[in-house]
């Protein structure tokens, strides 16, 4: 696949990527720094702040993604922020990196927010993280931080009041004594709305989140989201660890698509050493990696039947989850996080021993799903309950950035298996086809997922037949990356598109390791879909993007041992602290 | 005119037969919650540990709804500062103590303090619809947000539901009234709304149904009534499709958030003691009251009539079970047209279906059922 793209291509008359390079030169002339090609198609280019927002506007016209928007710190020469634009769902692998430093006296930055909504939460997020400021950001409220965090980190009044009120005017709440929130009686103006909160602790969650719904009756008017409960900092303790050891902490970073985190971070590096792995150990990644979209179609299929108050639609799916369960513990030796993937390859090989029992469960499971998919069309109370609620159009999702299940409901044919392919899942391994639905409402997203499951199980059985003629190499050796290396990389997880970027010092540890976690941008778009509904369809509105807020969320809580203290302190602060001693 | 028991009997059946309705409620309860477990493929702890650990765990524990309502009593109750104390505390009382005085009007097997009582029926529709006003009053005295909203799909409920379960209720009364001037040759006349006379009604007259001589059960003569009734019953027990006024994802519980401890508890015992008055009517309207009047076998026939009681209790669970295990649940609007369509059709034609049968059988039309 890499390295004979770029020969083949250059016959064809004018690409993408041709194109938007020549505009970028007309319109940043000596600006236009520097040019470099990280692996295949994936291009960075420098530039300066001025130019942020034009470059912006001009790449969302052309039907541009902005997969990512992040800051890396180089010390001494300032932050290095960086705009991750997709053409990949126009043309396989396409990806433009443009990069800006700004001095770390005064991190200033156009913010790109006006322009399109896929960078809101990540300024926002890098606001909170590193203190850059993104001048004209319509939202500047924290992320992740709690709101009564101090604007003024070297300000003593930790007075949550008087900087809500500040920052959001439309709040209703005011602070009666510390840490409990009691609402305020609404003004005249308003007296037909109420304010109502789900969550951060609610039956629908599994995890914590908060969202401030404002119903008119039964109607949601608006509605606010804070994340940030389950903030773990995996991005920065990735930063702290040797390469060999990250696997198996981004594999934490959830608990139902981890194998989606390694075999992303390792394709990454892979592509930061440059080097291929061997077939065998393509395959058997395809394999967990399915296996796992099984696992996570299913367990979401019964969170969905619970939502709607389908008990026994969530019982069935659980049973039939647990043959992926018991399959996972024959394969690799754990139920849950299986670790399986590794730098250069896998730890453990499949053997043949394992294939008839691969292949009985899966048929078992694929069954199920047909089942499932008839109550899905046949079941009249499930689509009186999923039809025509929470309904995304297509320019929406576009706009909004929706990914995975959630974009491809609404017919956007996105896939990052197909746009960017990696592990067994090209042409030459596997065929397959990716799986879309025209409603863009909750039923939609229910059959796409449900589909794809039975994809999975094709996807599974090739990979087991053809996995029999391969050599038996499951890995090769990997080293360090060299110093300046840098990778972009992106597996589809159950969820949606995951994104991971790293850059090596040259050092055992990495400089920077960024993730965009696919639910990241799915929670972005949710209010876009609860708007305009009836509160009881809140649930399974909510629920129909498959929320992952561990996912999502990525603060640190200090508490002083010697005087019992708690302190809230920024990331970035700490950091700096500690560099200046 | 009324005949009711000697004073001492009529003392000890106020007494006896709310307990032993309550247990009654609690066995059908955990046929309930065991039917729902099958049907939904769960596998408890019984089945997968090893044979010998089988009597740790326990195979049936049919007293279990007993049981959570102990450990509910032995719990802290708070109550929310900003309640409505009085109504807050007295509402889950109202509701068991009506459901109660409900059990002295309903014959079990034939065996009723009051149910001769000339309007023991309508005094039973009354305590019965008493219990969604405590719920909607308690979860509006709660002063919980998500209470407020238990309310308020309570009483658009209560609104669908109540229509076509009162409809049904007297179109089912009024059948002692009419087939009996039918056959005996007179115009239509009320029948009784004691639900003794219905039960007795439905004892002394067999029915000719396609060819099998049957006691002369309601549910035959008027089947659209008896399903309406069963729809409504639905409603009224929050059986899945229809469980929307405390949908845990949704609104928490609903009326119920803000409970805790012995008022909790107390609330259980109410929805106990619903599910078996609501079983009891439903067989005493349509399945004859379960009462047997012979000693076959030389068995004494109260025996026959528990066992006829118990098997027709069972068919009904079943089918509440099924109901409850094969639906998602409805949203308040869906489930208010669902009821005016469905089941406020099924009793209107079950209103107007008695007269139907009295016009067919005028004009000598032979419709396979008869009073012999």
């Amino acid at each position: 696949m890499s390295g004979s793209g770029t020969e083949t291509r250059t016959v064809e008359k004018f690409s993408i990527v041709d194109e938007i390079k020549l505009f970028l030169k007309e319109m940043l002339k000596e600006k236009y720094i520097e040019e470099k090609q990280i692996q295949n198609k994936k291009y960075i280019i420098r530039t300066t702040p001025e130019y942020v927002k034009p470059i912006a506007d001009y790449m969302i016209r052309r039907d541009g993604r902005l997969v990512h928007l992040t800051v890396s710190d180089e010390g001494v020469n300032g932050f290095e922020i960086q705009y991750h634009y997709g053409f990949d769902h126009l043309e396989t692998n396409t990806h433009f990196i443009i990069k800006v430093r700004v001095p770390r006296e005064k991190p200033e930055v156009p913010s790109i927010s006006p322009i399109t909504w896929q960078a809101s939460w990540a300024e926002r997020e890098m606001m909170d993280l590193l203190g850059v400021n993104f001048t004209g950001h319509p939202d500047p409220r924290h992320l992740f931080l709690p709101y009564e965090w101090p604007e003024e980190p070297e300000s003593e009044k930790v007075d949550g009041f008087s900087l809500y009120t500040k920052r959001d005017k439309s709040a209703y709440y005011i602070r009666k004594e510390l840490g409990k929130w009691v609402p305020l009686a609404l003004s005249p103006a308003d007296a037909k709305l109420t304010l109502l909160p789900i969550g951060p602790y609610h039956p629908m969650f599994i995890e914590s989140e908060y969202f401030r719904v404002r119903v008119e009756g039964d109607e949601i008017v608006d509605v606010d989201m804070k994340t940030g409960f389950n903030h773990r900092g995996v991005m920065k303790l990735a930063e702290q660890r040797h390469y060999a050891r990250i696997p198996f902490l981004v594999e934490r970073v959830c608990g139902i698509c981890s194998t989606t985190h390694a075999t992303a971070y390792c394709n990454t590096v892979e592509a930061m050493l440059n080097i291929e792995i061997p077939d065998r150990a393509k395959y058997i990644r395809t394999i967990i990696l399915e296996l796992e979209r099984l696992h996570s179609h299913l367990i979401w299929l019964g969170v969905a039947g619970d939502l709607i108050g389908f008990k026994t639609l969530f019982m069935w799916a659980l049973r039939d989850r647990e043959h992926v369960l018991d399959l996972f513990e024959k394969l690799t030796g754990n139920r849950v996080h299986h670790d399986i993937v590794y730098l250069g390859g896998v730890r453990k090989d499949i053997s043949e021993a394992h294939i008839p029992e691969i292949i009985r469960r899966i048929e078992f499971i694929e069954e199920s799903v047909k089942k499932y998919i008839d109550i899905a069309y046949d079941h009249p109370v499930v689509k009186a309950r999923t039809m025509d609620i929470g309904r995304l159009t297509l320019s929406t999702a576009k706009d909004a950035g929706a990914v995975g299940p959630t974009a491809r409901g609404s017919n956007w044919k996105i896939d990052a298996r197909s746009s960017n392919p990696y592990a067994a899942y090209s042409p030459e391994y596997t065929t397959w086809e990716v799986v879309t639905d025209s409603g863009g409402d909750v039923w939609s997203r229910l059959v796409v997922r449900l589909k794809e499951a039975l994809v999975s199980c094709d996807i599974i059985r090739q990979c087991v037949e053809r996995m029999k003629s391969t050599s038996p190499d499951i890995r090769v050796k990997p080293h360090l990356p060299e110093d300046g290396a840098e990778a972009v990389n992106k597996t589809e997880a159950p969820r949606g598109e995951l994104y991971y970027y790293i850059k090596s010092n040259g050092t055992n540890i990495p400089h920077t390791v960024r993730i965009r976690t696919p639910s990241y941008r799915n929670d972005a778009v949710l209010p876009f879909m609860l708007r305009g509904q009836t509160l009881s369809d809140a649930p399974i509105i909510i629920g129909s993007i498959d929320p992952c807020f561990s996912c999502t969320d990525r603060m640190i809580r200090i508490e002083d041992v010697k005087t019992n203290q708690v302190r809230f302190e920024r990331i970035g602060d700490l950091a700096r602290k500690y560099r200046r001693a | 005119m009324a005949v009711y028991l000697p004073l001492w009997e009529t003392v000890i059946i106020c007494f006896t037969l709310p307990v032993a309705g309550f247990f009654l409620g609690v066995l059908f309860q955990s046929l309930i919650r065991k039917f729902t477990a099958r049907f939904q493929g769960r596998r408890g702890p019984w089945y997968i540990v090893p044979k010998s650990l089988r009597p740790v765990v326990g195979s049936t524990r049919i007293l279990q709804p007993f049981w959570d309502i102990m450990k509910l009593m032995y719990k802290q109750t708070l109550i929310p500062s900003t309640a409505q104390r009085k109504i807050f505390m007295s509402a889950p009382f109202v509701a068991a103590a009506s459901l109660i005085i409900a059990i002295w009007f309903i014959p079990v097997i034939g065996v009723s303090a009051f149910g001769p009582f000339e309007f023991s029926l309508i005094v039973t529709l009354y305590l019965m619809l008493i219990v969604p006003l405590t719920i909607v009053a308690s979860g509006a005295a709660s002063s919980s947000p998500w209470g407020a909203i238990g309310s308020y799909r309570e009483v658009i409920l209560t609104l669908a539901y109540e229509l076509p379960f009162i409809i049904g209720i007297f179109s089912t009364a009024m059948l002692t009234g009419i087939l009996t001037p039918v056959y005996g040759g007179l115009p239509l006349i009320p029948g009784s709304l004691s639900i003794t006379d219905i039960v007795n009604f439905q004892a002394s007259h067999s029915i000719s149904f396609f060819g099998f001589k049957i006691p002369a059960f309601f549910i035959i003569l008027n089947p659209f009534a008896a399903v309406a009734i069963l729809m409504s019953l639905i409603g009224k027990l929050k059986i899945k499709p229809m469980d929307i006024p405390d949908a845990e994802v949704e609104v928490i519980a609903g009326a119920y958030t803000e409970y805790t401890g012995k008022l909790l508890g107390v609330y259980e015992m109410a929805k106990i003691f619903l599910l078996f008055v609501s079983l009891t009517l439903f067989i005493d309207m349509y399945l004859g009251g379960a009462l047997i009047t012979v000693d076959y076998l030389g068995v004494p026939s109260f025996i026959w009539s528990g066992i006829v009681f118990g098997v027709e209790a069972i068919i009904l669970i079943l089918i509440i079970s099924v109901v409850n295990a094969a639906n998602a649940r409805f949203r308040i609007d869906q489930a208010f047209t669902w009821y005016m369509k469905i089941p406020l059709a099924l009793s209107l034609i079950g209103l107007v279906w008695p007269y139907i049968m009295v016009s067919l059988a005028g004009a000598g039309v032979n419709i396979g059922i008869s009073i012999v």
